[in-house]
């Protein structure tokens, strides 16, 4: 039974020097899920993300953890609520692993008996056991971000904020970040808010995604609905060309077809165009055959969430 | 509650720890700066070396001296938390940041009142004279004190919404140590005497003078001027973080540095 862990509604933010961030958006995440926040720079992701953690005012709008609300019932609404904010910047590198896990279990009240059992349950879950007598300026990037993750978890929060929490890390170390946040909500039951310009991970990892652009809502769904509504509509062709195209062909190439994509890599061109009619497609093919490339592959699919963020925010412009 | 001062105690002994050459050239500067200090003002003020004006010198030094550790600590804390992004972090916790401003002071002051105290088994040693302790001089140490975590609190406020405020808070730290009588008593300065009354130093440097070097008693008067200056400068201070926390949250910069 799954019930509403983090409620927002009508959230704003106009910050004093009259930027407005955040034009006004609602959406709720229940336990064991995941909800991707998904926006181009600039778009209110972590200006909503601090409003919810009540670090930042709003302006209007409420945020509710397991319906306390953030701002008028703080300190019982911050027991419900765990947060990894700004990368690696959460956790003191001069403290070990261990030292720091028991200074911020100490400040969010875990029981003194409960403290050192809960944080080798914590390090061993993050993968960092044999590293806990380390300083943690020492630690890789990737290192830090999941002792962020586990001091955000120290005191059993129902709920936990994600921003962009696989920034800067290589892609090991993402993957395995991926598969503790996935194991957060369908083990434990977390409700997870997470932010982050990675559409695969979001793709993967996010039951609902929420996109928005200039602090409003463009689309606000299940992953799945999401894609299934761009599937029926659209879909994607990808044109293989052996051989790199000439800054001219590739320059007359944007010029003929202007809604295509183009990529070269490994002495090969690929070639994208989404929302491409057959007749339109074949104009292409005849192109490229008229300028004696050689056609190593086509295929048409379904666009992935990647490709329906850049139509949503497109769209909105 | 006692685990928050235990937490806190932990950190910061390890970040002294991480920090010990700079700790350990602290200790040394303060030291030697002080023979320096007391030696030139000797002669500047009174030509011949009288141990009793020197021991008052090191009274007011040492007081002065744990209110500047602890001043600059204080704001620093804050600051490098800003600036390390662990300052969210705290706000996220339960507890308010005015407590932890209180946890934070106290075990501030506990390390500079050591600092204090060692350099002071270096100088009274040298100067062949020691000040008496006593119960009630702790007393008026401590509340001259809560004085200074009041003064620290505006700084540290001032630094959430403005930024950068390091050498505004050396500023402060470094008039203290000349309006305040710390090094010699004002008399001779009628005028800069009675201003510097309502500095939070000035009244308690006197008092530990009279209780530990001239083993007087204190006036009533100054104790009731004391207590009701240091309830002053804690109130500003509890308003100003409480101003700053709201107008940093509204700007949006709590993470700013």
């Amino acid at each position: 039974m799954t019930e509403t862990a983090l409620d927002v509604h009508d959230l704003a933010k106009t910050y004093p020097n009259g930027v407005q961030a955040v034009a006004g958006i609602s959406f709720e995440v229940r336990t064991g899920e995941i909800l991707a926040l998904l926006g181009p720079n600039g778009s209110g992701k972590t200006t909503t993300v601090k409003m919810v953690a009540g670090l930042v005012l709003p302006s209007r709008g409420s945020a509710e953890v397991m319906g306390l609300n953030v701002l008028k019932r703080r300190t019982d609404a911050m027991r419900h609520l765990g947060a990894v904010l700004e990368g690696a910047r959460n956790v003191y590198w001069q403290l070990t692993a261990r030292e720091n896990l028991r200074y911020f279990g100490s400040l969010r009240g875990v029981p003194r008996r409960q403290l050192e059992s809960r944080i080798d349950d914590l390090l061993t879950d993050v993968g960092l056991a044999a590293e806990q007598h380390r300083p943690v300026g020492q630690f890789s990037r990737g290192m830090q971000q999941k002792l962020a993750i586990a001091a955000a978890l120290l005191h059993d929060p129902e709920v936990l904020l994600l921003d962009e929490p696989t920034l800067g890390l290589d892609v090991p170390a993402a993957r395995a970040l991926e598969e503790n946040i996935a194991r957060l909500a369908s083990e434990r039951g977390k409700a997870v808010l997470l932010t982050t310009h990675t559409m695969p991970l979001a793709e993967r990892l996010a039951h609902r995604v929420l996109v928005i652009r200039r602090g409003e809502t463009v689309a606000y769904d299940t992953t799945a609905r999401l894609l299934a509504a761009h599937n029926s509509h659209a879909d994607v062709t990808d044109i293989l060309v052996s051989g790199e195209l000439s800054p001219d062909l590739l320059s007359t190439l944007r010029n003929e077809f202007p809604h295509v994509e183009t990529g070269q890599t490994n002495g090969s061109t690929q070639i994208t165009w989404r929302d491409a009619q057959q007749a339109e497609i074949l104009g292409l093919l005849n192109w490229l055959d008229g300028q004696n490339l050689a056609i190593a592959n086509v295929g048409r699919r379904q666009p992935t969430l990647e490709e329906v963020f850049m139509t949503l925010t497109q769209e909105a412009h | 509650m006692v685990r928050l001062f235990e937490a806190e105690a932990r950190r910061q002994a390890r970040l002294i720890q991480a920090y010990a050459v700079e700790e350990i050239g602290q200790f040394l500067l303060f030291t030697v700066g002080f023979l320096v200090l007391s030696g030139l003002f000797e002669i500047i003020a009174r030509g011949e070396l009288a141990s009793t004006v020197v021991l008052a010198s090191a009274v007011g030094f040492l007081a002065w001296r744990t209110a500047d550790g602890y001043m600059l600590r204080t704001v620093s804390t804050l600051a490098d938390d800003a600036a390390w992004g662990t300052l969210e972090q705290l706000i996220l916790s339960p507890i308010s940041i005015l407590g932890s401003m209180v946890i934070r002071g106290a075990i501030v002051l506990v390390f500079y009142t050591l600092e204090a105290c060692l350099i002071g088994l270096v100088v009274f040693p040298l100067l062949g004279a020691w000040p008496t302790l006593s119960w009630a001089a702790l007393i008026v140490f401590l509340i001259m004190q809560t004085g200074i975590w009041g003064v620290a609190l505006v700084l540290a406020g001032l630094h959430m919404v403005y930024k950068q405020i390091a050498s505004v808070t050396v500023a402060v730290s470094t008039a203290l140590l000349f309006l305040t009588g710390a090094l010699a008593p004002l008399d001779n300065v009628p005028l800069l005497a009675s201003v510097a009354r309502v500095l939070p130093l000035t009244v308690g440097i006197e008092m530990l003078r009279d209780l530990m070097v001239y083993r007087t008693t204190v006036p009533v008067n100054d104790v009731f001027w004391l207590v009701g200056t240091t309830a002053f400068y804690v109130a500003v201070g509890w308003s100003v973080l409480t101003w700053a926390l709201r107008a940093a949250q509204r700007a949006g910069s709590l993470a700013h540095y």
